[in-house]
């Protein structure tokens, strides 16, 4: 176990100077960040002089070598638009992504499982079928256009939710909240629901095949054959095996979900760290851009991590290696 | 599969059916864009500006163009009727969509084909010929998927400004993975046959075992991505769009018309936007119902409770 761990953990280390490395190559050709910054009429000296200061005047390879020793040091470098240390830029916005993330992905779940199971359970009821085609269309829905949908219809015509931002907030351990309010959780259900949509479709879909697979086990057949209830061997035993990939899939995507949120965000100005990536990269704000992709990265690997030790801890048949 | 039974499962599912009359009608719409719209929209001598934001025709709250003296006086040409609205520049929104549908659907096709052919032919070189090629290529795409598809695209994107063959690659380069992982798979499974073993006892060159003896019996699992492949390559598209990252604003797809559409929303200007999204939503939606019916019906070890 201990030695797995420290495999990832190299396995993590290398991801993050790779992720870096690609990421700082690229930025380096996005465009000039001190056009960006001074005002046009600026003259050549001043920018000279701007760039000198950032260290942009110094070749790559010298600005990566010293962006790899502050990183080091858990400094990821200052923003050229916000004058703020990056990793305090993105660390501020990050609660309200994972707010949003957190949201849907508990209202996909919520949603699917029943759904899931009803279609496996009773394949060829009309209901089913109606859900599962209503599942093909679910995937079918891009989620900018169901905001914008949302927004339309909840927010303009009906009035009934607010279509842009936060809302109120309370702040627990510095940290700003808006699930605890009535009025942050009205601002919350909107975008959240855009952003889960898709991923209760997937959801509904996967949850439905697994179950399948499982129902036609010869261990369901001896289930029912020892006179257990149909309640009883739909969720006592079939459940349990069909939720392992779930689980899975869930975990898995969640990182998909916290990337995706940037398009989610953008619409609903949500302010989280999506909506700050998107902006940093039309202000050609360099550092932004790369310590977002290096979190980004650090939470991918994480949540492998954390599913591949779930499922081991689910199924005791697999063994880590 | 004999044929008439695969044509007699297709009669049978109705899903099926719909998804490929959908796929018809949209086919036959963007083929024939030209003669079907009432204008050309990127002819600007056929768009008037005072044409601008008019509702669709059936709402019957034409608002007159001008004052009600220069309608009168000829100056300016009475209100024209549009049927789904017209937008910002008195661009008629429903040839605006019959043209966007059709940069929609080439930047799809091109674009899954051109990653097909990529990812397919690494997939079968590396998954024959294993050893230190296998290696490179499997680990470039497992650090590929363990990123977002779509932030890897937005950089590129930001990189290479917008553009038609911009896109294109943009999507080639984080698409060609999925398409050369499932193939690498096949490719594992088929090369340990017997009928390989055959081949090559009979003398066939490695070239012409993979592609005459084996990438036949591959051919199912590749129908059956692409047809996914293209409806998420589509939205993969409109979404980059919509972010002012896709396509250039001369070419607009339906994502980008979406995005022209949301800027005037709060307006009250919504046909701008919802009709695009529709036509975009009809077009995946059609897709993903084929897709899903040939899931069901090439892939044995699925989808037998359906049947």
């Amino acid at each position: 176990m201990l030695k797995y761990l420290a495999k990832r953990f190299f396995h993590i280390i290398f991801v993050l100077i790779g992720v870096s490395l690609i990421v700082f190559v690229v930025m380096y050709k996005a465009g000039d960040p001190v056009r960006v910054m001074l005002p046009p009429t600026a003259t050549r000296l001043e920018l000279e002089a701007m760039r000198r200061q950032l260290g942009l005047d110094k070749p790559l390879i010298v600005q990566y070598a010293i962006f790899l020793k502050n990183a080091a040091h858990g400094n990821l470098g200052i923003s050229y638009h916000h004058s703020l240390p990056v990793v305090k830029l993105i660390l501020q916005r990050l609660p309200a992504t994972l707010e949003l993330s957190l949201a849907s992905m508990l209202f996909s779940v919520i949603f699917a499982l029943p759904i899931g199971i009803l279609a496996a359970v009773r394949p060829y009821s009309r209901v089913s079928q109606s859900l599962m085609v209503g599942s093909i269309l679910g995937i079918s829905l891009p989620t900018f256009w169901i905001g914008i949908m949302g927004i339309l219809i909840f927010g303009v015509w009906l009035n009934w939710l607010p279509p842009f931002g936060r809302g109120e907030t309370v702040a627990i351990a510095g940290i700003q909240w808006s699930w605890l309010t009535v009025d942050g959780l009205k601002h919350l259900l909107m975008p959240a629901v855009t952003l889960g949509l898709y991923q209760l479709a997937m959801l509904i879909r996967l949850v439905r095949a697994e179950m399948c697979d499982v129902l036609q086990t010869a261990y369901i057949s001896v289930a029912r054959a020892k006179g257990l209830s149909e309640a009883r061997v739909t969720f006592k035993h079939a459940l349990r095996n069909a939720l392992i990939p779930v689980v899975t899939i869930i975990g898995l995507q969640f990182g998909g979900l916290i990337a995706f949120s940037l398009i989610t965000e953008t619409i609903f100005q949500w302010p989280g760290m999506g909506k700050l990536l998107i902006d940093s990269i039309a202000m050609v704000d360099r550092p932004v851009v790369v310590a977002y992709l290096m979190i980004i990265a650090v939470v991918f690997v994480v949540i492998n991590l954390v599913v591949d030790i779930t499922y081991t801890l689910i199924d005791p048949r697999i063994r880590m290696q | 599969m004999a044929q008439p039974e695969l044509l007699r499962r297709f009669w049978r599912s109705k899903t099926a059916v719909v998804g490929a009359v959908l796929m018809a009608g949209i086919v036959f719409a963007v083929m024939f864009a030209s003669l079907i719209a009432p204008q050309n929209p990127y002819d600007l001598r056929q768009i008037y500006l005072e044409d601008s934001c008019q509702p669709p025709v059936w709402l019957k709250t034409l608002k007159p163009a001008g004052t009600t003296e220069d309608v009168e006086q000829g100056a300016i040409p009475e209100a024209r009727g549009f049927i789904l609205g017209s937008d910002e520049d008195g661009r008629d929104v429903f040839s605006a969509i019959l043209y966007g549908m059709r940069i929609s659907l080439f930047v799809g096709v091109s674009a899954t084909f051109l990653s097909a052919l990529i990812g397919i032919f690494l997939g079968l070189t590396a998954g024959y010929y294993r050893g230190r090629l296998d290696t490179v290529i499997m680990r470039l795409a497992d650090v590929q998927l363990s990123f977002p598809s779509i932030l890897i695209a937005i950089l590129l994107m930001a990189i290479w400004g917008s553009g038609l063959l911009q896109i294109i690659v943009a999507v080639v380069v984080v698409r060609w993975v999925v398409y050369a992982r499932t193939i690498r798979g096949s490719m594992l499974a088929e090369r340990e046959k017997e009928y390989v073993l055959a081949a090559r006892a009979l003398g066939a060159s490695s070239p012409a075992i993979i592609v005459r003896h084996i990438l036949p019996n591959i051919i199912s699992p590749i129908i059956v991505i692409s047809a996914v492949e293209i409806a998420s390559v589509i939205m993969l598209e409109s979404t980059l769009s919509y972010l002012g990252l896709g396509v250039p604003p001369t070419k607009p797809s339906l994502g980008m018309l979406i995005k022209f559409g949301y800027d005037v929303i709060l307006s009250g200007y919504w046909w701008i936007s919802v009709f695009p999204g529709i036509a975009l939503v009809m077009i995946v939606f059609a897709i993903n119902l084929l897709g899903d019916w040939l899931r069901d019906t090439l892939n044995p070890n699925l989808g037998q409770m359906v049947q």
